[in-house]
């Protein structure tokens, strides 16, 4: 049982590494906790619900949530941070505004779905198992592990290789100094909203699809998860969050298999504390990225 | 045409005694205060639902007498304690009020009830919990508590599945759900049934496959899982999937009792069993009536909240015209004294009636069915 757990462990943690990277994304560069993340991740999946049974293929389906969720994060930005963002201070009253975006979403899902839980029509993925080594293992979970695999590196090179990466990282240094050297600070908030959204987007779906549920309330728990991770990862730290959510996810299925689940929760919490009590800056944080010093 | 003469039926005996000669129109003002948002949701906006459509056929049908009718408004305590206690303080102060039906959840009725014994209004509950009626007369519960629904599961399993390793899932973020729960580990262990596992998990959680793991590895003859109807059938569907015994017998509660269960669980809910106050389709003429009217209107098949709201307004407009006929008409007092003295109310749920027991716990029995080719049957035990 213990492998097929940290199977288990890990696929949960792969997806919630695909959430909490665009949480930690806008944390690093703009140095805000966007609490409509959560509602972001629900759109998504009831976006490519919707699509699916309106006979969008599913794949398109997928694409389309992505690319709605990326542009719906845009518009948080736009509508909740900009302004904030302009009059600077903003992290506190950013907090309030994104989780007042958080509410809208949430009350408009519930409103949509009449307060039930949708799950994607049987049929949507094909539901087939293999037996590998005494393990378990869906189709599902090998795509989602595959996809996961694909788009953390796709996303670190561009962070790391490219150009936009390059501008990306400048504004999270020193948006002024970024911007002297004639880097467009709103382009790069843009573009990181768009990606930070339509990667929870595509967890949303993910998430609905493994697990049979989509419900308006779905993104709660993984935003308190994601929260986890990014704190743990060290704040602003993509590959923090990676390692994180890999860890977060093995552990839950560790505790619920091996201990009373009722003290699942209390244990991860307690692991956090743990860390902030030994690393305040997370395990792989930078003291400057939590104290927020680099912005000027 | 059918329909509408059984709804009509059930009602205008009624009627016409209610219809005093020379008696002039009076509106009997209650309001129904559900979770229409917030966690309890799912219970709460169908409760309302329900009781709403029974409010007006009633009023259609002529139940409180000619000119008479229910004057109902439906409002929302969105599962907050805050918002619901300021919500019964200024219904309260409304004097032309008789009785709110709800608050849903326990936590939130625990506060409505305070309010309501302290102003003197009457309520009537969603929740199961005792402590709402241990809070003081004017407050009390519309379905029955787990003592009253769970021996009739756990005596099932015990006694007729003869089950003796039981792995028990619960949610643990609700208490009524935790009761439930409780009260039937009580009732099998007492039969000599050993508890396998014992899991707890949130209302919001989607992820059961730890948990599926762990219990599909595990030695068990029964698996209990006390939970919400659509979350039930997805952690059915993940301990399937998981690889549980197909020999393991799955149990569940009257929650299961919905549509919903079968839809979302497809094959992997097949063989479950479970107990209903609502028996989807209806059992007898005016469960069916009433699940075939609620269809045409809504678009959607009752489930077992919507029959407890359509239910149970039945029993408060019993209540209601019963207290309109008697010396000083409808009043706060004699509606409160009406209501708890209700007995063999005809409703949708259970046996058919509904009851009020001397402590004022409702009564109206319990089903126990199996899913059967994707739909619910009667099991006979």
């Amino acid at each position: 049982m213990l492998t097929q757990q940290i199977l288990n462990g890990l696929v949960s943690g792969s997806v919630y590494a695909l959430f909490s990277l665009g949480f930690t994304l806008i944390f690093g560069v703009q140095k805000l906790l966007n609490f409509a993340h959560g509602a972001t991740f629900m759109a998504g999946a009831f976006i490519a619900y919707y699509c699916t049974i309106n006979g969008l293929p599913f794949v398109m389906a997928i694409g389309f949530s992505m690319l709605a969720t990326g542009l719906i994060a845009i518009l948080i930005d736009l509508i909740a941070f900009r302004a904030l963002r302009k009059r600077g201070n903003a992290e506190f009253p950013a907090l309030v505004s994104s989780i007042g975006v958080d509410l809208i979403l949430v009350s408009i899902a519930q409103q949509v779905s009449n307060t039930q839980v949708l799950n994607f029509p049987f049929g949507t993925f094909p539901i087939q198992f293999y037996d590998v080594f005494g393990l378990r293992i869906s189709l599902l979970q090998i795509v989602i592990l595959g996809v996961v695999a694909v788009l953390v590196t796709a996303l670190i090179f561009y962070l790391k290789k490219t150009t936009f990466g390059r501008q990306v990282r400048a504004v999270a240094t020193n948006e002024r100094a970024a911007a002297l050297l004639g880097v467009n600070a709103q382009s790069v908030y843009l573009q990181t909203f768009f990606i930070a959204g339509a990667l929870a987007g595509l967890a949303g779906v993910l998430i609905g699809l493994l697990f049979n549920s989509i419900q308006f309330l779905m993104g709660e728990p993984y935003m308190l998860r994601a929260f986890v991770v990014v704190v743990i990862g060290g704040l602003g730290s993509v590959q923090g969050a990676i390692i994180a959510s890999l860890m977060l996810g093995v552990a839950q299925s560790l505790t619920v298999a091996y201990l009373p689940s009722g003290l699942t929760d209390a244990i991860i919490f307690g692991l956090l504390f743990l860390v902030l009590l030994v690393r305040p800056n997370g395990l792989f944080g930078d003291i400057n990225a939590v104290a927020g010093g680099t912005r000027q | 045409m059918k329909i509408r003469t059984l709804m009509l039926a059930a009602t205008c005996g009624a009627a016409v005694t209610a219809a005093a000669p020379g008696a002039h129109a009076e509106d009997y003002k209650v309001v129904i205060l559900q979770s229409l948002t917030g966690g309890a949701a799912f219970i709460g906006k169908n409760v309302a639902e329900g009781a709403a459509m029974a409010a007006e056929e009633m009023n259609e049908n002529g139940y409180f007498g000619e000119g008479n009718r229910m004057d109902f408004e439906v409002a929302d305590d969105a599962t907050d304690r805050t918002q619901t206690l300021s919500l019964i303080t200024r219904l309260a102060a409304d004097p032309e009020l008789l009785l709110v039906m709800g608050p849903t959840s326990g936590s939130v009725a625990m506060a409505g009830a305070s309010v309501a014994n302290e102003r003197e209004l009457p309520i009537i509950t969603t929740t199961n919990t005792f402590e709402v009626i241990e809070a003081g007369p004017w407050s009390n519960i519309l379905t029955q508590p787990g003592t009253v629904t769970i021996p009739y599961i756990a005596d099932f399993a015990a006694q007729d599945l003869g089950v003796k390793n039981c792995a028990i899932i619960g949610v643990k973020d609700n208490e009524s759900y935790v009761a439930l729960q409780r009260k039937f580990e009580e009732l099998v262990q007492e039969q000599g049934v050993n508890l396998a596992s014992v899991d707890g998990v949130a209302l919001a959680d989607s992820d059961f496959s730890a948990l599926a793991t762990k219990i599909a590895t595990s030695e068990q003859d029964c698996v209990f899982v006390g939970t919400p109807a659509s979350q039930g059938a997805n952690i059915i569907l993940q301990l399937k999937q998981a690889g549980l015994d197909p020999s393991t017998a799955i149990l569940g509660h009257n929650a299961f009792a919905s549509p919903t269960f079968i839809e979302k669980g497809g094959a992997a809910v097949e063989d479950v069993y479970l107990i209903g106050a609502w028996v989807p389709g209806g059992d007898g003429e005016f469960g069916e009536a009433f699940a075939a009217n609620f269809e045409a209107k809504t678009g959607i098949a009752p489930d077992e909240w919507h029959a407890n709201g359509y239910s149970g307004m039945q029993v408060v407009a019993s209540a209601v015209r019963d207290a309109a006929a008697s010396e000083g008409g409808a009043t706060r007092a004699s509606v409160l004294a009406a209501l708890t003295a209700q007995k063999d109310v005809p409703v949708v749920i259970g046996g058919g009636t509904y009851s009020f027991d001397e402590e004022r716990v409702p009564h109206f029995g319990m089903r126990v069915m199996q899913v059967k080719d994707g739909e619910f049957t009667l099991v006979d035990n």
